[in-house]
């Protein structure tokens, strides 16, 4: 009985992860209509090369079972994709530069900043050390 | 509050808050996102000058953005001094740059310590280690919650 109850509850959180994904392709896809000056201060719209990374990180997310909890243009120009749990934060910056950093920070302590390499292997060894701050 | 003649007014006591308006989509589980915020020559509204809900008003246009949110910050919480990882420290400030229809208008700039002279756009990781630390601040100041 307990075992099925635990694989029901599985099943539930793995449908309400789809549900998530999908707010997130939502969210990114609102991004991609957005023009310069969309904040009313003047930032620069993601481009389709921002977008397209954005995608493919969101990709890896869902294989690795951890969706976002928001994913936004960046008034840096570019795309973010963001992650809250209580006073844990952490987010993924695509610029439209290219160049990507990742961060995470808890309450009032010193946050953590480094560059991502665009190979997946990078990425892919970024998400698995935010998934390991947030549940820390 | 138009300019008129009035020039700007440099001096910014550490306790003065300015204001800055946001979108829905950078507040997230009552955490502003650095994401949201641009640097440099990012544009606030002073306290001496204006109300929170002031800055919901285009500083050129009559249009309001109904909706967005409006965060607050102190003028110490704005001026931090970073390195940049190849020997130079940049500090961080306010420069009252009053706008013809927005006297209270403010912007942040970026100084190399060494050199004095304004450093335009920094790195990345510079300007998003300001960013984070300006965020944080930030999300304990929400003057007005955005609608989601």
């Amino acid at each position: 009985m307990r075992e099925i109850i635990l694989q029901a509850r599985e099943r539930s959180m793995y449908l309400s992860n789809q549900d998530r994904f999908i707010a997130a392709l939502n969210e990114l896809q609102k991004t991609a209509g957005l023009q310069y000056g969309w904040d009313s201060y003047g930032a620069e719209a993601p481009t389709p090369a921002s977008a397209s990374i954005a995608k493919h990180i969101l990709s890896i997310l869902q294989q690795s079972n951890m969706p976002p909890s928001k994913v936004a243009a960046s008034a840096e120009g570019g795309v973010g994709i963001c992650f809250v749990e209580g006073e844990k934060y952490a987010d993924i910056e695509i610029f439209n530069d290219g160049e990507m950093l990742a961060t995470t920070y808890r309450g009032d302590s010193e946050a953590r900043i480094w560059d991502l390499e665009s190979d997946d292997a990078s990425i892919t060894e970024a998400i698995k050390q935010i998934r390991a701050h947030l549940s820390a | 509050m138009i300019t008129g003649e009035r020039g700007p007014q440099p001096e910014f006591p550490a306790s003065e808050e300015v204001y800055r308006r946001f979108q829905a989509e950078h507040f997230v589980q009552n955490v502003l996102s650095n994401i949201g915020l641009p640097f440099p020559r990012t544009s606030f509204n002073r306290q001496s000058l204006s109300e929170p809900e002031d800055v919901l008003w285009h500083d050129q246009e009559d249009r309001r953005f109904e909706g967005w949110g409006v965060f607050a910050v102190t003028a110490a919480q704005t001026r931090m001094c970073l390195p940049t990882g190849d020997g130079r420290t940049l500090n961080f400030d306010l420069e009252h740059n009053p706008l013809p229809l927005n006297y209270s208008h403010t912007e942040l700039k970026c100084i190399d310590v060494d050199a004095q002279e304004e450093v335009k756009r920094p790195s990345n990781k510079v300007r998003k280690e300001y960013r984070v630390e300006l965020s944080r601040a930030a999300s304990k100041q929400i003057i007005i919650n955005p609608q989601v």
